[in-house]
């Protein structure tokens, strides 16, 4: 792994969806500090990095509403 | 039931000791317990231990001697040490024995712990997206709690200052050094809203303790604290524990509180009758919950009593009084016995420097992932 790389702060959650489940997720958004409980989410794709072949592998992740 | 006492207590000073392996650390603790106690190894009858990273129990037996006792290895994460005391003691109550070691030691490297999700029944891609580290866990579960019961992130100072200011008064603590409030909120970020200080950190010991029957420690002509309680409890479906790429929506009690009020309940005693507490502080916020946990607090009232000073030294209740895991630091196998082990020193009134005067009641917590908590209550 790389871990020369320089740390990019992200930020990661638990995200409930209506009443049926609260997944643990990365949370994308613009101003992490910004963030606050409660706050509606929607579902959005994330790259997370690229296998060895170029391939883009992405994740779920959720970004505030309307950001 | 037969009563279980604790006749001798031994440790190995935490922190880093490059010139000593785990074994070492593990040998030291044992030949400390029981030269307190004035006992021979021969005359240990079955040893229960654990050590995540230093090597078998069995592998002790070269330098202590080839008696041909029972070595029983135990492996459950941070709360180890208290399965192994928990497995010694019920060892006793069963009348199989009557004087049992309980022994556990470790050596880790700098750093978290890198956990495995396969390991541990989870898909690699929870690991690989940058979710399971347990920094992370224990920030998330603060801030939810901060949230809903109004702490402040100076309350998350205060027990980290407190931790330091114990330590220097801890011998066998790791880090000996006041670090001001200002400093420990000003440190870097590490999982917000915990800073570098506010954690604890892998680190190396060892601690031993030998425990006897009410009636073997009698004809031994030794004495030792009684223990009243030792419980453990592992999570409900509902728990939020670390390591949970899913949850259900509704909470279940945590294993602590399980734990907690099982121990209470067998020992017959409230949570106001304990006079000084060792609880699992894996970083400040844990101290925190985990006094509301235990049943020490209401949910939201730990600002007013930190900030009022009833957790330190002095106060109506001194929690974590060798500077608990944020002080000595935490070898895996070891770190549940150093609270017991600083329980005994209390109840034995010779924790100098840190005394809590006329302590009867002692009480321990430790939890490990992903969520057993063990519990025990002493009494002096």
């Amino acid at each position: 792994m790389a871990h020369d790389a320089e740390f990019v702060p992200y930020a990661v959650g638990y995200v409930e969806l209506g009443d049926l489940l609260i997944v643990e997720s990365r949370i994308v958004a613009a101003d992490i500090g910004a963030l606050k409980i409660g706050m509606p989410m929607r579902l959005v794709r994330e790259r997370l990095r690229r296998d060895p072949d170029g391939v883009e592998v992405i994740t779920y992740a959720f970004s505030p509403e309307g950001a | 039931m037969t009563h279980v006492h604790i006749v001798g207590a031994g440790i190995h000073p935490f922190g880093r000791h490059p010139r000593k392996t785990a074994l070492e650390l593990g040998v030291h603790a044992i030949r400390e317990a029981l030269g307190e106690a004035g006992l021979d190894w021969s005359s240990i009858q079955c040893v229960f231990g654990g050590s995540a990273a230093g090597g078998a129990i069995d592998a002790l037996l070269p330098e202590l001697g080839y008696t041909g006792v029972p070595t029983i290895n135990v492996a459950n994460g941070c709360a180890t040490g208290g399965s192994s005391l928990l497995a010694a003691c019920a060892a006793i109550q069963s009348g199989q024995y009557d004087l049992v070691l309980a022994v556990g030691f470790d050596k880790h490297e700098r750093g978290a712990f890198n956990a495995d999700p396969q390991a541990l029944g989870l898909p690699k891609w929870y690991g690989e997206s940058g979710m399971m580290l347990t920094t992370q866990f224990f920030a998330m579960k603060i801030r939810r709690y901060m949230h809903e019961h109004n702490i402040s992130v100076e309350t998350l100072g205060l027990v980290a200052e407190k931790a330091f200011e114990n330590g220097v008064r801890a011998p066998h603590a790791w880090r000996r050094e006041k670090i001001p409030l200002p400093a420990i909120l000003a440190a870097p970020m590490v999982s917000d809203p915990l800073t570098k200080f506010m954690f604890c950190s892998p680190s190396e010991g060892g601690v031993a303790l030998v425990l006897a029957s009410a009636a073997r420690m009698k004809s031994l002509r030794l004495s030792g604290p009684r223990l009243r309680a030792a419980t453990i409890r592992s999570r409900l479906a509902g728990s939020f524990e670390v390591f949970s790429p899913a949850l259900t929506v509704q909470r279940d009690p945590s294993p602590t509180v399980l734990a907690a009020r099982a121990a209470f309940e067998a020992a017959s005693v409230n949570p106001r009758d304990i006079d000084v507490a060792q609880i699992q502080d894996t970083e400040s916020g844990a101290e925190i919950m985990h006094l509301a946990e235990n049943g020490f607090c209401a949910d939201g009232a730990q600002d007013e009593l930190i900030a009022a000073g009833h957790t330190r030294l002095g106060g109506k209740l001194p929690v974590n009084t060798d500077g608990g895991c944020i002080a000595c630091g935490e070898p895996i196998g070891a770190s549940g016995l150093r609270q017991v082990y600083e329980n005994v020193q209390q109840l034995r009134q010779r924790a100098e420097g840190r005394q809590v005067e006329g302590a009867r009641l002692a009480y321990s917590h430790v939890y490990g992932a992903p969520g057993i908590s063990a519990v025990t209550i002493l009494e002096a």
